[in-house]
């Protein structure tokens, strides 16, 4: 009977004195091309190595790797290294540096052509088949490595890989040094490869725009364990860990209008045991501390490692309508926004833009009975204002949303002094007041705190309603027309402020505006408040960037 | 300078203050008794004169300076707290509550004042606690009007939402929010209502609804304006003219102290 998959990886564990490639069980299909991401030292060449049996002395290997069939992990090197190229072959980072530099391509292909079958001619011929194959010319087979160039070295490497026509590939970062054009080579290369031989191809990458070109499964890994697994557009489309929502927004090539931030690593690391994310996670519970995620499934084909199930939905609304004198100002509206996400909902003026974000935030009310959930339960606006991590409100205009009487100080420290579940102490919401000017760059001197907050300009003012609502620590941040009465500068400071904050803080951000290019900028998804009701504004419908032909001759 | 005016007008009222209150301490006439021979002209002796009965007349404006500002003041302490709690309690609670101190204020305000006032007057009694209720009682409605609809204004502004949203208390609410707004205003209003009262004071007590044994500027302008033929001889010019004048003057700089106040505390 064949086995369906091509590549069985029962409990694989490896360990290293600092570094522990948690177990891994994995089936991979036939004939699919599977991308492994994750940033450097998350464990994806470590998993590659152990597949191919070529760790280093150091690593200690647990478990059992099928492939095709076989239990490589049993064998002994002598049986396994007759595998290797007829079964699998393993095309490595640097290619340079596992090509001889006194042996021609010709004398590195016969040696491998030789395993199979002694006769030279054969061999030659297969020898020019393969070079057409991957591209290169026949005269090349006479050159040494030095004298060949990156991509072309990363070709000749998948020629000696596929010389015997083994049934996968493993590849590590086949792409990483080349430049675009030798880059889409090799992506049509690996392609035409899958298609036209069966080959599967195993490639480790931290190149998303790889994965997401040529992939149809992806593995995420981090800290040497697997957060997600799952087809590579849903992966791409809808991350459920937040780990790979990090690495998809850090992306350049997945985000053309969006501004880029990496993950943000922690000032210091918490030793736990349990979630390795636990650090960097911005909607981290005491649970995760000392419980291991598990890898569940969640929907057809998509595993995730995740305590909570993966990205929470932090927001959940259901039929919103709202009337005013008879007129239908927004009808059935349905909308979502998940934790640790910027949202942003634009439309023209006058469409009920702000109706809907003060339903959402709960300055308004709704026609029928609500229907907002926040993290799962029904949203208790009152709680939600006034206590720690709930939902905050800024207002449109600043000079209305402060008491211009006030001092910063108070103006600031207010959602804190009336608090009720957690007091402070006075020194406590000074610290907590500063802490949140610094945030938003403004000053923390005792002169400044004493400012009448009317002798503000209205940028430091806009500030001042952003520090407020952050010293209640919101898990959702509802903005309506943050930058609408600020200049250019002062706009892109505060909109780059914004996301740093909630790339450091991790809350959710639900931006109102007209502005639908700086909303590009800074949103994960964008609603259009259309005819009544909202839809997802899908961006590459309309951007349309041809970034990759650019020819650099 | 910022406060210059403001400066210019405290410093003109506090003299003037000090100059009525050498006319009721070391000057040496009284304001009851006659201390000269009756219409003499203003001389070393008597400044500014005396009257039909020989009484100093500078010594009658002074005492009724205090008289109509103690006046004055209560009427605006009385509609202060009247006016403002009202106010406030109309624009804060509103509902039902808005709807009916709303219907008082208008009442209050839609009554002809000074007819009304001379029926009441007269039928009080002439009592110096009768002429302060009476005037207080014309006098909270306008203000208590300017506070609700502050109010109103004020309560629809997000930070007060916000604050509401934060957990603040009613009380916490007007306290701080409120009240920091809403006091400069009302205290701006008493002041002028100190002025107004000043003036309703004299007109009743012209009218002779006034205390007769009290001094006052509205009693000695009416006193003189009843000597028979006083604008054919050169009486009035000391005996009518000082009153007036203080009169003017008085609630002009109070006015003016009123306005400037309300300019400095909107800013």
């Amino acid at each position: 009977m064949k086995n369906d998959n091509i590549l069985e990886l029962f409990d694989v564990s490896v360990k290293y004195s600092d570094f522990i490639l948690r177990p891994i069980n994995y089936k991979m299909l036939r004939n699919t091309i599977l991308t492994v991401i994750g940033e450097s030292g998350s464990g994806k060449t470590t998993l590659l190595r152990a597949i191919s049996y070529s760790l280093d002395g150091k690593g200690e290997f647990f478990g059992s790797v099928n492939i095709d069939g076989i239990t490589v992990s049993s064998l002994n090197e002598k049986k396994r290294k007759a595998l290797r190229s007829k079964i699998f072959s393993v095309v490595l980072q640097n290619s340079t540096d596992t090509l001889n530099p006194t042996m021609t391509l010709f004398e590195h292909l016969s040696e491998i052509l030789k395993k199979e079958d002694k006769n030279t001619e054969n061999n030659k011929s297969r020898m020019y088949e393969l070079m057409q194959e991957v591209g290169l010319c026949i005269d090349d087979l006479r050159r040494y490595p030095k004298e060949l160039s990156g991509g072309m070295l990363q070709k000749f490497c998948i020629a000696c890989a596929i010389a015997l026509r083994p049934k996968i590939i493993l590849m590590d970062e086949p792409t990483s040094s080349l430049d675009v054009e030798s880059k889409n080579n090799i992506v049509n290369l690996i392609e035409k490869l899958n298609s036209k031989y069966n080959i599967s191809f195993l490639i480790v990458t931290h190149d998303l725009e790889l994965a997401k070109k040529i992939s149809t499964q992806t593995i995420v890994m981090y800290m040497g364990s697997i957060v997600e697994i799952g087809n590579t557009a849903d992966i791409i489309n809808s991350p459920k860990h937040p780990y790979t929502r990090g690495l998809i927004n850090s992306s350049v090539g997945l985000n053309l209008a969006k501004d880029i931030w990496g993950i943000p690593t922690p000032k210091e690391t918490i030793k736990n045991i349990g979630c390795s994310f636990y650090d960097r996670c911005t909607q981290r519970i005491d649970m995760c501390r000392d419980t291991l995620p598990k890898l569940t499934k969640i929907g057809d084909n998509r595993f995730v490692a995740c305590n909570r199930g993966g990205i929470v939905k932090i927001l959940e609304c259901k039929n919103i309508s709202k009337t005013f004198d008879k007129n239908v100002i927004i009808q059935n509206v349905d909308l979502h926004i998940y934790s640790g996400e910027i949202v942003s909902l634009v439309g023209k003026s006058g469409v009920g833009k702000t109706t809907l974000a003060r339903i959402i935030g709960g300055f308004d009310s709704d026609n029928k009975r609500r229907e907002i959930f926040f993290d799962n339960e029904k949203a208790d606006y009152k709680s939600l204002h006034s206590t720690y991590n709930g939902i905050q409100y800024i207002f449109q205009d600043s000079d209305t949303a402060l008491n211009q009487s006030f001092c910063v100080f108070e103006a600031v420290g207010e959602p804190m002094r009336l608090c009720k579940n957690t007091q402070r102490t006075k020194d406590e919401i000074l610290l907590s007041v500063k802490q949140a000017l610094q945030d938003v760059g403004l000053s923390t001197d005792e002169y400044f705190l004493n400012k009448k907050i009317s002798e503000l300009s209205g940028g430091q003012k806009q500030r001042i309603s952003i520090a407020r609502a952050l010293t209640m620590k919101p898990r959702l941040l509802i903005a309506d027309e943050p930058t609408s009465q600020l200049d250019p500068s002062t706009t892109a400071n505060l909109l780059r402020m914004f996301k740093s904050l909630q790339n450091i803080y991790g809350f959710s951000m639900f931006i109102i505006t007209h502005n639908l290019v700086s909303a590009l900028k800074i949103s994960d998804r964008i609603y259009l408040i259309k005819n009544k009701n909202t839809e997802i504004l899908d961006l590459s419908n309309y951007i349309n960037t041809d970034i990759e032909n650019i020819s650099f001759e | 300078m910022k406060y210059r005016k403001i400066t210019i007008l405290v410093v003109c009222f506090i003299s003037l203050c000090c100059i009525f209150l050498y006319g009721v301490t070391f000057y040496k006439y009284s304001s009851v008794l006659p201390s000269g021979s009756a219409l003499e002209k203003p001389n070393l002796l008597h400044i500014l004169g005396t009257d039909d009965l020989g009484v100093d007349i500078f010594a009658q404006i002074s005492r009724s300076f205090f008289h109509s500002m103690f006046i004055g003041l209560s009427c605006a302490f009385i509609t202060f707290i009247l006016g403002g709690v009202l106010g406030i309690s109309a624009g804060f609670v509103g509902g039902k509550v808005d709807i009916l101190i709303s219907f008082f204020i208008n009442i209050a305000l839609s009554i002809p004042q000074l007819p009304v006032m001379i029926v009441l007057g007269a039928f009080l009694g002439q009592r110096t606690s009768n002429v302060i209720l009476i005037i207080s009682a014309f006098s909270w409605g306008s203000i208590a009007k300017i506070m609700r609809a502050k109010t109103i204004s004020i309560c629809d502004k997000p930070f007060i939402k916000l604050a509401k949203s934060y957990g603040g208390t009613n009380f916490y609410i007007i306290y701080n929010h409120l009240l920091r707004q809403l006091l400069p205003l009302l205290s701006v209003n008493a002041i002028a209502v100190i002025g107004s009262a000043i003036i309703q004071e004299s007109s009743l007590a012209y009218l002779g609804l006034s205390d007769p044994l009290a001094r006052s500027w509205g009693l000695m302008i009416s006193k003189a304006t009843r000597f028979n033929g006083i604008f054919f001889t050169e009486f009035w010019k000391w005996w009518l003219m000082s009153p007036l004048v203080s009169l003017v003057i008085c609630t002009v700089l109070l006015r003016l102290l009123s306005k400037e106040l309300q300019q400095i505390l909107q800013n």
